[in-house]
């Protein structure tokens, strides 16, 4: 009796286990069934489309892509690219979950990213995860530090083909590290300043915007304020239209002049030095003294470009005396406009495909036009087309039509212009920067002393710099 | 007779086995197995199959000025809390273990803050204790000045007062336990013979509520590890210098993909708590015996 007893618990707990095990697995499987039959289960990517879901066979080699915002062009190149080489299947993941502008889908997005992060960094770290990815909101450096990428400055000067001068140097050695580069971009983004010329024209102040550091820019907000002209203030906190908190502005001038409060190799700090206090003071006093306005407009407002057509929209918003200024910069950096990437690519060290990565991504820098490529042709043919059309009418926003106006020939010419000069990557992104905002506001708020802010500073970011 | 030399456990073992085999599953997949995985990995480096590099990671780790602030703050925050936490939940025991008005609403009381959700009430702390906050702008309308207490070392006496807060009534019901369990006739014996009150404390109440006690100076520390998350929620991952915890350290880790550091920083820890537990349960053992 006693060891049917025994027997029957035994077969009661193990079909516990199994019923158990079972849920979890059937979990598993709808989970990756979802991931539109993705090899890569652990990667998640809950693919809105997936191109092509050849499973590799005998002698065909797959590139997995990754990225988080799925574009037609990344699929159209794929078309094109496999079409070109028979031995080679692309296969896609993408981050986002649902297509963009969805009601709701803001929510969803930021669910998505997290989701994207984590799946993709428990990937890589196992030495899995896809052949190519984009690194947007991807810890990249991260991943550039534990060595999970490729270092495609070797892959760049060992291919014969590839020609530097066929793209925008400045922008393709923006990801330059100290031992390579990690990331490519297919496209990027100019950021700077929308000026109202006649307005500034108007109050006789003179100042040469291709040149000009922070110093002489707040030099000329004072003129600019004082000759009491068009408006109170020279630029307003915010971007674009949008007025933002006191932060942007510290945020801008801060990054500019990073490297020399934080020096990453040393892992030291400096922000308690009175160079920094200083430079804390100098952008309170731009406050106080209405130079940076909290409201309204000023004659600068900051605006980011993001394609040319973005160009055209963005100042023919400001009014039509409307023109490109470039951002000013910390005094020992070189001048010319700054940009930042949109898309960054970086090839998996631990992939088994990676020539022919290297060859897709090289395909996808020469045959996408997304944003302002990062290709000179691409480029120069977008404002073509452009110039060609003569009258440009920009998507409506919400219920209101937009009126159509002349696309502005002379404007455009100097877009190329600034994008050749782009020189700075601008990076506003990070914990240091992150923790100088956050402790400076009640500097500005009038709570605070400018030495006491730094001292609180300097300590946080030390901890950062020592962990 | 009997010619085999294995016997299958019978009777109560085998059962004893089935019963606990689904919490030591559990226990193992979810607590042991990856603890053994990443004592593994605080041994390799970075790189993937991971190489053997020894305790150089732990070299590294020591040498982390952060790590080492982590480190001590940890201690002096543990050393600060739990007697102050035990003497106050001693005192609150003591006190409500005598009939008093209100006693079981005062009990639930004291117990609340252990089922309220942490989350919803950091919240609360943190407008409370903000620099543009309640605390503050009472400060200011009395005519002093304000003081910024999660960015100063007012912050760790608040994640202190919160730690109590959150602890005071368990232990307090842990104790009110160990006071039920002392026998009433050694009181009345004592007060015969005309000891004191502190006399009757001292050699009676202290002396058998120690094994009680020592349960809950252990759970009072392991507790004041997990003052993380309180903390985490009031001031985010890189608080003010003195609220750098180690878990802020090993939470920091995580997100820079550190698998090493973060490892060898966890296993450090857990050699700690072992250590620590290992000790208090000896004394604990060794003052049974000294009273046995």
């Amino acid at each position: 009796m006693n060891e049917m007893k025994t027997i029957g618990l035994l077969l009661l707990s193990l079909a516990v286990i199994i019923l158990s095990l079972a849920a979890c697995n059937s979990n598993n499987v709808s989970g990756s069934d979802q991931t539109n039959g993705t090899s890569n289960a652990s990667n998640g990517s809950s693919g809105a489309d997936a191109g092509e879901e050849t499973p590799p066979s005998g002698g065909k080699k797959t590139i997995v892509f990754s990225a988080f915002w799925p574009d037609e062009q990344y699929e159209r190149a794929a078309k094109a690219y496999e079409a070109e080489h028979p031995g080679v299947t692309i296969q896609f993941q993408y981050g986002l979950s649902r297509p963009f502008g969805e009601e709701g889908s803001g929510e969803q997005n930021d669910a998505d990213i997290e989701k994207f992060t984590t799946s993709t960094n428990t990937a890589m770290l196992s030495g899995k995860g896809p052949d190519l990815i984009d690194l947007r909101y991807l810890a990249a450096d991260d991943y550039e530090r534990h060595h999970l990428l490729e270092d495609l400055k070797a892959k760049m000067d060992g291919d014969k083909t590839f020609r530097n001068t066929d793209y925008f140097d400045n922008v393709l050695s923006g990801g330059l590290s100290e031992s390579g580069i990690y990331r490519l971009p297919l496209s990027f983004s100019l950021s700077g300043m929308a000026g109202d010329k006649a307005a500034i024209a108007a109050t006789g102040v003179t100042f040469d915007d291709r040149t000009w550091t922070w110093d002489e820019f707040m030099k000329t907000g004072r003129e600019l304020v004082e000759a009491r002209g068009k408006y109170d203030s020279a630029i307003v906190s915010g971007e674009g239209l949008q007025v933002g908190g006191s932060d942007y502005f510290v945020r801008s001038v801060v990054a500019d002049n990073y490297s020399r409060f934080v020096d990453e190799t040393n892992r030291k700090a400096s922000f308690d030095s009175p160079a920094f206090i200083e430079l804390l003071k100098q952008i309170k006093s731009m406050y106080d003294d209405g130079i940076v306005g909290k409201q309204g407009r000023g004659y600068f407002a900051n605006i980011t470009i993001t394609s040319p057509e973005d160009y055209l929209i963005t100042l023919n918003t400001f009014g039509k005396d409307t023109a490109f200024y470039v951002k000013p910069h910390a005094g020992e950096e070189t001048a010319g406009a700054s940009f930042q990437t949109r898309d960054e690519f970086g090839i998996n060290a631990n992939s088994n495909v990676k020539d022919e990565a290297w060859s897709f991504l090289k395909f996808l820098m020469d045959h996408t036009t997304i944003g302002l490529p990062v290709n000179k042709a691409r480029f120069a043919e977008a404002v073509r087309a452009l110039k060609d059309k003569g009258m440009f009418t920009p998507p409506s926003l919400g219920s209101t039509p937009s009126a159509p106006f002349k696309v502005n020939e002379t404007q455009l010419d100097k877009l190329e212009g600034f994008a050749e000069s782009a020189s700075r990557k601008k990076n506003e992104s990070g914990k240091i920067l992150d923790i100088v905002y956050a402790n400076s506001n009640a500097l500005f708020a009038g709570q605070k002393s400018a030495e006491n802010v730094a001292d609180l500073i300097q300590n946080k970011a030390m901890t950062v710099l020592n962990e | 007779m009997n010619s085999l030399h294995f016997r299958p456990p019978r009777g109560d073992g085998v059962a004893a086995a089935l019963f606990l085999l689904p919490s030591l599953i559990g226990f193992s997949v979810f607590y042991l197995i990856p603890f053994l995985l990443g004592l593994y990995e605080s041994f390799t480096d970075g790189s993937l199959g991971g190489e053997f590099v020894g305790i150089g990671n732990y070299a590294d780790l020591l040498h982390s000025a952060s790590f080492r602030k982590a480190a001590g703050n940890t201690v002096i925050f543990t050393a600060i809390s739990v007697p102050l936490l035990i003497a106050m939940s001693l005192a609150l025991a003591i006190v409500l273990n005598r009939p008093l008005f209100l006693r079981s609403w005062l009990r639930t009381s004291f117990i609340l803050p252990l089922v309220v959700p942490v989350a919803s009430v950091v919240t609360v702390w943190q407008i409370f204790f903000d620099w543009n906050g309640t605390l503050n702008a009472w400060l200011h309308g009395m005519g002093h000045n304000r003081i910024d207490w999660m960015q100063s070392n007012w912050s760790m006496s608040i994640v202190v007062v919160m730690y109590i807060w959150k602890n005071v009534g368990y232990d307090m019901i842990l104790l009110l336990a160990g006071l039920q369990s002392i026998p009433k006739d050694y009181y009345e014996t004592a007060s015969l013979e005309g000891a004191g009150r502190w006399h009757r404390f001292r050699h009676i109440t202290l002396v058998y509520l120690t094994p009680t006690l020592f349960f809950v100076l252990l759970i009072s520390i392991i507790h004041s590890f997990k003052v993380f998350r309180e903390t985490y929620l009031l001031a985010g991952d890189y608080p003010y210098d003195r609220l750098y915890m180690l878990q802020h350290y090993m939470n920091n880790m995580f997100f820079e993909l550190d698998v090493q550091k973060l490892t060898a920083a966890a296993t450090l820890m857990v050699a700690c708590i072992v250590v620590l537990t290992s000790g208090l349960l000896r004394a604990e053992r060794r003052f049974r015996e000294n009273t046995e």
